[in-house]
């Protein structure tokens, strides 16, 4: 089930994602052929690369396929497992919401501070991550409500991956 | 002992199946409120700061330029050219398999990449050639481990990002191993093959080889663009991976006219969301490893190995056993971003040259791909060819048995690794 926030995601990521090719692209392009280098570009699209990681860790999020290690579970029977499950995802939110918070933080302290060659504030920077933090929470309480839906779909996505 | 918080808590974490990324970083925070005496604000620094680099930027476009090549119809082209140049070989398409993934290598930058989009032609191809599923499955994912040892490649993007090592070097480094393995890999075919009597598909038609040849020559300008740019100083690897993603995008448009904007959007957006799996763990262990190099953990380690041998070779032998056996255990870019800050230390102290352990420790968790009970390759293959794990893991002990052999030339004959790098680049 796709909600109306994972399409907004996926078409800001595909578009980001695209952006960031033809900047590069085009600096290249005019460093060699018009001869006049853009030195801004690679601070932007390196932040734009943070914006990419930290937005798009939802979509690992809402599809529970981030890389996670199997090996003991193996071991372990299903009902454990989903209790243990249960016990990971709030540890998860509580991390995410530490990054919400100490994220906010730093970038109200850094807010004065500027990119050397992008002049805009490296809190354009910090914002990612406390910004992908709450689409993360988001994504951990749209699978809890989809799994109260459709139960059992939740022990399909603890099976084996992939 | 605040040592072993960072460490047994990450274990933990780990085994409770947490994801990577949140493993790590909870570690760091348990560590973090236990000292007491650090701002917890380091926590969103550090993160941040692990991603925001130029050089980890290729690994999104060396994605998306492989993607690329398996939806816009070049991937195709390739075992079509494959199939010209040793299609007539005994175990003729195990031939075509290897040959496809080593030129393949030479553009893309990521083994499970490659082993979807080869295995998506091949192991069908395989399957109505008459050869056993197990068998193709086992060769095309041995076979993808090529792809990130041949440049370009997304773990030594990854490893020269973390250590400083120049990518560059990495790349070229990786030539010859990664001609070695798709070379030995072959001998394993062919010795499959004899052994079992499949036959040689027989040489296609010259007409045909050459129509296969005249298509694929734009494809085959792919590693000449990436390598020749790189190597010659006129755009950094960042850069020529995104040239590459513009080039496959114009020749999937325009030439072969197999891509449609509507599937590059997609495509776009799922590359995004993949990078993003991989480069969350990668800000993670920004603040790990630094929290690590604070503890002094890399140091002890390299006090421990040193106390058990002062020896160059036993201790590149006693980090391969070690490597190969936490590959089986874990995820491999897990392992290379936390091991990579851990063992630089040691291997610099030993005098190992860092671009000649780079990838030795590369080849070394690429084989860490194909073993159960953690193999994202191996579990690809194992859905893409519907076959079980222990098949699967039995008829590809051949396979792993060469990539060995080639581990084990590369680590005690550095001049395979080292001699294009200085020879093209200088000491």
């Amino acid at each position: 089930m796709r909600s109306l926030l994972d399409r907004t995601v996926n078409g800001v990521l595909a578009l980001v994602l695209g952006a960031m090719t033809v900047l590069v692209f085009a600096s290249v392009v005019l460093r060699y052929v018009l001869n006049s280098p853009v030195t801004w570009s690679e601070e932007l699209a390196s932040l734009l690369f943070a914006w990419i990681t930290f937005v798009g860790a939802y979509v690992g999020c809402r599809s529970r396929s981030h890389i996670a290690i199997d090996t003991l579970a193996v071991f372990v029977p299903l009902p454990v497992r989903r209790a243990i499950g249960h016990v990971v995802d709030v540890v998860v939110l509580c991390v995410l919401g530490l990054f919400v918070w100490q994220g906010v933080q730093l970038c109200i302290t850094t807010w004065g501070l500027e990119f050397p060659a992008l002049e805009i504030s490296r809190g354009y920077l910090y914002l990612s991550l406390p910004l992908g933090a709450s689409l993360m929470i988001v994504a951990v309480v749209e699978h809890w409500r989809d799994a109260r839906r459709t139960p059992g779909s939740d022990d399909a996505s603890r099976e084996r991956r992939p | 002992m605040m040592a072993l918080v960072l460490v047994g808590v990450l274990l933990l974490l780990l085994a409770l199946e947490f994801p990577v990324a949140v493993a790590m970083t909870g570690a760091s925070v348990a560590y973090l409120l236990l000292r007491g005496d650090i701002p917890l604000v380091v926590v969103a620094q550090r993160v941040t700061v692990g991603v925001d680099s130029f050089v980890l930027l290729a690994i999104p476009f060396f994605f998306l330029a492989g993607e690329l090549m398996n939806r816009g119809g070049i991937t195709q082209r390739l075992v079509d050219l494959a199939q010209a140049l040793v299609g007539g070989i005994r175990g003729g398409l195990g031939h075509v398999t290897v040959v496809t993934n080593m030129i393949m290598a030479g553009m893309s930058g990521s083994a499970v990449a490659d082993a979807t989009g080869t295995g998506t032609i091949l192991i069908p191809a395989m399957e109505r050639a008459g050869y056993p599923k197990t068998f193709s499955a086992a060769l095309v994912g041995a076979a993808s481990t090529i792809g990130p040892v041949i440049p370009p490649s997304i773990p030594f993007v990854i490893y020269g990002g973390i250590t400083g090592v120049s990518v560059g070097r990495l790349f070229l480094g990786g030539v010859l191993p990664g001609v070695l393995m798709g070379v030995v890999m072959m001998a394993a075919v062919y010795v499959v093959a004899k052994r079992r009597g499949y036959r040689a598909e027989g040489w296609p038609r010259l007409s045909d080889a050459l129509t296969s040849i005249w298509r694929a020559i734009p494809v085959m300008l792919f590693p000449f663009i990436i390598l020749g740019g790189i190597f010659s100083g006129i755009v950094t690897p960042t850069e020529a991976a995104v040239v590459a993603v513009v080039y496959a995008v114009l020749l999937s448009t325009l030439y072969y006219r197999e891509l449609t904007p509507a599937a590059l959007f997609q495509i776009l957006a799922t590359v995004a969301g993949n990078t993003a799996k991989i480069t969350f763990i990668i800000a993670s262990a920004g603040l790990y490893g630094w929290l690590l190099a604070r503890e002094g953990v890399p140091q002890r380690l390299t006090d421990l190995f040193l106390s058990l041998s002062q020896e160059p070779w036993i201790i590149l032998l006693m980090v391969n056993v070690l490597l190969l056996i936490l590959g089986c255990l874990m995820e491999t870019t897990a392992l290379l971003v936390i091991l990579t800050p851990v063992l630089m230390d040691l291997i610099t102290k030993v005098g190992i040259d860092p671009v000649h352990f780079g990838v030795v420790l590369t080849l070394n968790l690429m084989i860490g791909l194909l073993t159960p009970p953690v193999g994202m390759t191996l579990y690809v293959m194992v859905s893409l060819a519907k076959v079980s794990v222990a098949e699967f893991t039995r008829e590809c002990a051949i396979f792993m048995l060469a990539l060995l052999v080639v581990l084990g030339l590369i680590t005690y004959v550095p001049g395979l690794v080292t001699l294009l790098p200085n020879l093209i680049m200088g000491r």
